[in-house]
């Protein structure tokens, strides 16, 4: 049978892309670490086991035993702190990032579809605010509505949309050209029925993707206007005001370290989850999922 | 053919990774070879596998592509070089011009910048040196006014134009064999009549031997000493040009002949084949055509016919070989 | 009164640095029911403005189209008005003709709605599968998981679920392997002619299109510069830019004939050669072509071409107005 196959000499297995062995694995450690952290924030009050504000243990102790993560300038765990860090951190991320989204993709609906001067004054103000640095536009905003954390989620808001408005308003114009949105309009679709039918299903994915890239970054602004005082307030546990107050005891490098560290975890396991969802949701990818 | 083939592809086989883990194998099996100063047609339809073994003559598999078999050049088995090596063959033993002219240029390069610097590569001439080689190409290759047009850029030129310039980075190296992949599929046909005569001059002036793939068979015959069928990763039928095309012997080649337009009298007619082409992760048992085809047997669900030389210069697959005799 | 009636249609584009961009400029065509049209010509000719602007996807900026008698408006935000959604059209490219995310039984059954909405009984979506060779069973899956000539069967479904009256078909074959090519043309010829529709095939193969089509218009740079019965203008062309074209054309017959090429490029639409567009590149150009533009005349019987070197051939001739043909 001649189509056995055959032994090969295995040549020329040229350039391999070793990437595409690498991407998909990323996207697991992605989601899997993100899920940790997810568990370990939801259970923290059950399987904690020390208060995060309870004054319970000798001031600045290196970790040991007991406080896996050491202690702070007050005595505190900081091993609880960081894990109720993350329960801070993380969902206010997600309902900013969900918020973001949500206005920026109207906002690049309505100035896509109508087009006209509508898209003019949408776009300008996206502009005005990518043109400012984010944390620098953040905390103007938080000094003007007052230091707390929700206002800091609602500045990083205001600085977040534009880029989703950008993104969703050039798909729509591109795909009001496609040949299958043009196909229904033929058919007697109303530009805002081929919209609703056509164009968002197919809008659906990138946004979803940019959301997840975004998330991390969310993390990471927030946690700064902690950091600078312009967000969580003590004596919160959030990971950001603990990287400051730790950074006033240099040579104590646990107190930054651990929370710096657990920011760094989520916003690379973000990244990493994005990556690998927007590579799943490319049809041009080979390593898109079907 | 008295004297040794210039290439000669034997036994090649092509795996490629699958979707589940398993391996596909677009092409099998596949022999065929081109003499010095000739012109093989290489046709099939999508799927047949005719570019991926073009591109194995270069060493351009896609990630996880293997290869067994052998492919001779110039006394050696491309097969066995390695990436360095082959890195030499290619672009100067062997070159290849690709489909699309616009993107085949780079578009921020001047055109004398994109064929000076494939020749200093190769072979470490000076800048004027590199400059006249320059102009004799695009004067080669008809382009006028060839000392203007090297400062000029791709998006200066048509489409015509650009494939024409692409052949002349190909041929800057006297390369001896020049691998065509459907170099006039995304022209117009005013435009492609200007290239195909273009190709055949270069083979009476420079004796280049030509590769030309493509799924058009008016551009075959128009241009071909030589035709190689393909069809779902294997040769189907060989032949000369004429022999092929005016009786084509695989059940194959006579429907795909069939479904051209073709005068007859005063007519011009279309008769479609049935069926598609098989997916290569789908291949029938037995004979791949064999679903399609108006004299299948029981035996055909069996039996993959190899190639079998049925003529002087006359192979075709097919075990039940039902056309002896019949004109297209 | 033909069912899909153009009449000096100029279609304009902005081009680079304030240029305008004349894509047509100046087109009659005619389509009856039960009729095949073709439309033929190379790049930049301005036959796909024209297969738009024939069904309203772009607006023309001179010029009229009538369907069914009454005037085609073209497209705007709201809905299509009901008799327009009988004019259909079928794209070039199968990929993205159909939405990836869509199941096709939906798609087709959106064509379905036109026509209930029009007071007609609809195919339905399993008759329409049908009725272009595939199974009613495919209806749930999506386009990703069919083939390129199956994919444009599926196009035809959907505009054919619409039962209209006329379809315009901007190169629907050209994406697809010789094969399919084939079924795909020969698929449009029957459903046009069991259903008397009318059929404008634009593509820029002459040789397919001479297999189907009734009627040839040949376009050069935004012009139809000869238009006749299919047999007549393959056989017997009376403009010099037909007659290059067929000779371009490489045949499969084993003969190793190179086919003629027709020196020089395309000149760009933005600035058009003065007198006869083709002038430049014509093989018989005479001295009255550099400076005037040649209008269309009907040079024989049911046979129209824009020409001096034809006209000046074919003096013997009445000169009828009517550009219409009936097969």
């Amino acid at each position: 049978m001649t189509n056995a196959a055959p032994a090969t000499a295995n040549l020329h297995s040229p350039t391999g892309k070793l990437r595409s062995a690498w991407l998909q694995p990323l996207g697991l450690v992605g989601a899997t670490l993100l899920l940790i952290m997810i568990i370990a924030a939801l259970l923290a009050p059950w399987i904690l086991p020390h208060e995060p504000n309870a004054q319970a243990f000798g001031r600045f102790l290196a970790p040991n035993a007991t406080n896996w993560f050491g202690t702070d300038q007050l005595g505190r765990d900081i091993f609880s702190r960081v894990v109720h860090g993350a329960r801070v951190s993380m969902p206010y991320a997600l309902q900013l990032v969900v918020m973001a989204a949500v206005i920026g993709t109207i906002a690049g609906a309505i100035a896509g579809y109508f087009g006209g001067w509508i898209d003019g004054v949408i776009m300008r103000a996206a502009d005005l605010v990518m043109a400012f640095p984010d944390i620098i536009l953040a905390m103007a905003v938080v000094a003007a509505l007052g230091p707390n954390l929700f206002n800091a989620v609602l500045a990083v808001v205001v600085v977040s949309w534009p880029i989703y408005a950008r993104v969703v308003r050039s798909l729509i114009l591109t795909l009001r050209d496609e040949p299958y949105v043009q196909s229904s309009r033929l058919l007697g679709a109303s530009s805002g029925r081929a919209l609703w039918k056509d164009i968002r299903p197919n809008v659906a994915g990138p946004v979803v993707v940019l959301a997840a890239l975004e998330y991390g970054h969310a993390v990471l602004i927030l946690s700064g206007l902690s950091f600078l005082g312009l967000g969580a307030q003590p004596p919160t546990a959030e990971w950001g005001s603990m990287v400051s107050e730790g950074a006033k005891y240099f040579d104590k490098w646990w107190m930054s370290a651990f929370p710096g560290l657990a920011i760094l975890v989520v916003v690379l396991a973000a990244n990493f989850l994005g990556d690998t969802l927007r590579d799943a949701f490319d049809p041009k990818s080979a390593k898109a999922f079907r | 053919m008295s004297e040794a083939p210039l290439v000669s592809i034997e036994n090649l086989t092509i795996s490629l990774p699958g979707n589940n883990g398993g391996r596909l194998f677009p092409v099998r099996d596949v022999s065929l070879s081109i003499g010095a100063g000739e012109i093989v047609g290489l046709a099939g339809e999508s799927g047949s596998g005719k570019t991926i073994t073009a591109l194995s003559l270069l060493g351009l598999l896609p990630p996880g592509g293997r290869m067994s078999g052998h492919i001779r050049f110039g006394g050696q088995d491309l097969l066995t070089l390695r990436p360095r090596e082959m890195a030499d063959v290619r672009g100067r033993d062997i070159a290849m011009v690709f489909q699309d002219p616009m993107t085949a240029l780079h578009p921020m390069l001047s055109i004398e910048k994109q064929l000076t610097e494939h020749l200093r590569h190769h072979r470490g001439i000076d800048a004027r040196a590199a400059r006249t080689r320059a102009i004799e190409l695009l004067e080669l290759v008809r382009i006028p006014d060839a000392a203007r047009a090297l400062k000029r850029y791709p998006h200066q030129f048509s489409g015509g134009m650009r494939q024409r310039i692409a052949i002349a980075i190909a041929l800057c190296c006297e390369p001896q064999l020049l691998i065509a992949d459907e170099p006039t599929t995304a022209l117009d046909v005013t435009v492609q009549a200007g290239i195909l005569r273009l190709l055949q001059q270069l083979r009476g002036e420079l004796g280049l031997s030509v590769l030309l793939i493509t799924h058009d068979m008016g551009v075959m015959s128009a241009l071909s000493d030589r035709v190689v069928i393909m069809y779902a990763g294997r040769v189907v039928e060989t032949g000369t040009r004429t022999d092929v095309l005016q009786h084509p012997r695989h059940p194959y080649t006579h429907s795909l002949l069939g479904a051209l337009p073709h005068e007859q009298g005063d007519d011009m007619l279309l008769q479609p084949m049935r069926g598609t082409p098989p997916s290569i992760g789908a291949l029938p048992p037995g004979c791949p055509f064999h679903p399609r085809c108006d004299w299948a047997e029981g035996r055909c669900r069996d039996i993959e016919p190899g190639l079998r030389v049925v003529e002087a210069d006359r192979g075709i697959a097919c075990v039940v070989d039902p056309l002896v005799g019949v004109p297209a | 009164m033909s069912l899909l009636e153009i009449r000096g249609l100029e279609v304009t584009y902005a081009g680079h640095a304030g240029t305008r961009v004349r894509a047509v400029a100046h087109a009659d065509l005619d389509v009856e029911a039960g009729q095949i049209v073709a439309l033929v010509g190379e790049s930049g000719c301005g036959k796909s403005s024209l297969g738009k602007a024939a069904v309203g996807l772009i607006a023309p900026s001179a010029g009229s189209i009538r369907f069914g008698g009454e005037p085609l408006d073209p497209l705007k935000r709201g809905g299509r008005p009901k008799a327009q959604r009988k004019l259909q059209m079928v794209f070039q490219d199968p990929f993205s003709s159909l939405n990836p995310r869509r199941r096709i039984g939906d798609l087709i059954a959106e064509g379905g709605r036109v026509a209930s909405e029009a007071g007609e009984t609809p195919m339905s979506v399993g008759e329409c599968l049908e009725r272009v060779g595939l199974s009613a069973a495919f209806a749930d899956r999506f386009p990703h998981q069919f083939s390129g000539g199956q994919r444009q069967r599926i196009a035809i479904a959907r505009a054919l679920a619409a039962r209209p009256r006329c379809i315009v078909a901007d190169e629907p074959i050209s994406a697809l392997d010789a094969s399919a090519q084939a079924a795909v043309a020969n698929l449009l010829v029957s459903i046009v002619r069991d259903l008397d529709m009318g059929l404008l095939f634009i593509s820029h193969d002459l040789a397919i299109v001479r297999s189907i089509a009734d009627v040839t218009s040949v376009m050069y740079l935004g012009k139809i510069v000869e238009s006749g019965s299919s047999a007549a203008v393959w056989r017997d062309p009376l403009h010099p830019y037909t007659r290059s074209l067929i000779a371009a054309i490489p045949r499969p017959d084993g003969k190793g004939t190179l086919p003629r090429d027709l020196p020089g490029d395309v000149p760009d639409p933005a600035h058009p050669p003065a007198g006869c567009r083709f002038h430049p590149r014509c093989p018989s150009v005479m001295a009255v072509c550099r400076e005037r533009e040649p209008q269309r005349e009907a040079l024989q019987p049911l046979r129209t071409a824009a020409c001096f070197v034809a006209s000046t051939a074919n003096p013997a001739h009445d000169r009828p107005v009517a550009t219409n043909f009936v097969a």
